[in-house]
């Protein structure tokens, strides 16, 4: 579990991935040298990826869907999503052979193809939705609200 | 379009959104001056964000759901300002196909996501809802991460 200082220095990377640590320094008042001994335990344990939010659409890439999946419960299914590098990310979901795939395509005729192709490996149930407009994304743990609800998990451990 | 330099900047940064402008121009044969004017070019169009993905367990919170919901028409905004303001909520899309949000919730356990939902559909009549537990992560944010896969944007 992380104290609030570990919490801080990881809202702000949250946040803007890209600031330098004076930056961080400033923001959260906590001494450089500790942000930079604090950012090798975080990169080494609870962070996963450091990755810059496009904006896929004005790159060409407007079909934005999300697609339930149900596998025959052959390998194939996962071995063509991970393959397939329209599919930006991919979930195991609860439930026997279910994924839970984001992905991104230059026009409906590609989304097509790839259907078929998933259904080819064996997909069993595909449900589609399409995403129209984005709210909000990746906003967890940017705020000090956030903070203070991950110290109350932390007491909640050690006094359930 | 986009100049193949350009993807190959933003690819690295899909990477590693915290690479130097050094390790940046070393990979992709772009000069540094050049990089930092691209980077402040596209910032807040092209580029959303830069984050970190974070592992969520690691805080108590083992509870993730993708969950769909279909509100009454005319309480649709006022959800979507109590989705955008929710400390759960992670990510929040307007999604279509016989529901109106996708939200990713982030949760300690998974008593607080039937919560959630119990309060969402409290506050506005739910006509439809239908949740998935995250039980892996296999891929994440991998789109336009590799160069050698370039070619199929150009």
């Amino acid at each position: 579990m992380l104290n609030e200082k570990e919490l801080m220095i990881l809202s702000e990377l949250r946040k803007d991935s890209r600031q330098s640590l004076t930056d961080i320094s400033r923001k959260t008042n906590i001494p450089v040298s500790t942000i930079f001994d604090n950012l090798i335990k975080l990169n080494k344990g609870i962070v996963k990826k450091k990755v810059s939010l496009l904006n896929f659409d004005v790159m060409g890439y407007p079909i934005f869907v999300n697609l339930i999946v149900r596998s025959s419960g052959k390998k194939n299914v996962e071995r063509l999503l991970l393959s397939k590098p329209n599919v930006n990310s991919l979930s195991r979901t609860k439930g026997e052979n279910c994924f839970f795939i984001q992905c991104f395509f230059r026009n409906m005729s590609e989304f097509e193809s790839f259907k078929d192709e998933l259904n080819e490996m064996g997909a069993k149930e595909l449900k589609e939705f399409h995403v129209i407009g984005e709210i909000k994304r990746e906003v967890f743990l940017t705020n000090e609200s956030h903070i203070k609800m991950a110290l109350e998990n932390k007491e909640d451990l050690f006094f359930p | 379009m986009i100049p193949r330099k350009d993807l190959l900047i933003l690819a690295e940064l899909r990477n590693n959104s915290r690479e130097s402008l050094t390790e940046i121009s070393k990979r992709t044969s772009v000069p540094i001056s050049t990089i930092f004017d691209k980077l402040r070019f596209y910032q807040d169009n092209l580029i959303k964000k830069h984050t970190t993905i974070i592992d969520f367990s690691k805080l108590g919170f083992n509870a993730r759901a993708n969950i769909m919901v279909k509100v009454d028409r005319n309480a649709r905004e006022d959800a979507r300002k109590f989705l955008l303001h929710h400390l759960n909520v992670n990510s929040v899309y307007k999604i279509s196909n016989g529901f109106d949000f996708l939200i990713e919730g982030v949760f300690k356990n998974v008593r607080d996501v039937e919560d959630f939902i119990d309060v969402f559909g409290g506050k506005f009549k739910l006509e439809q809802t239908q949740v998935h537990y995250i039980v892996e992560d296999i891929k994440k944010e991998s789109f336009m991460n590799d160069n050698s896969l370039l070619d199929m944007v150009l």
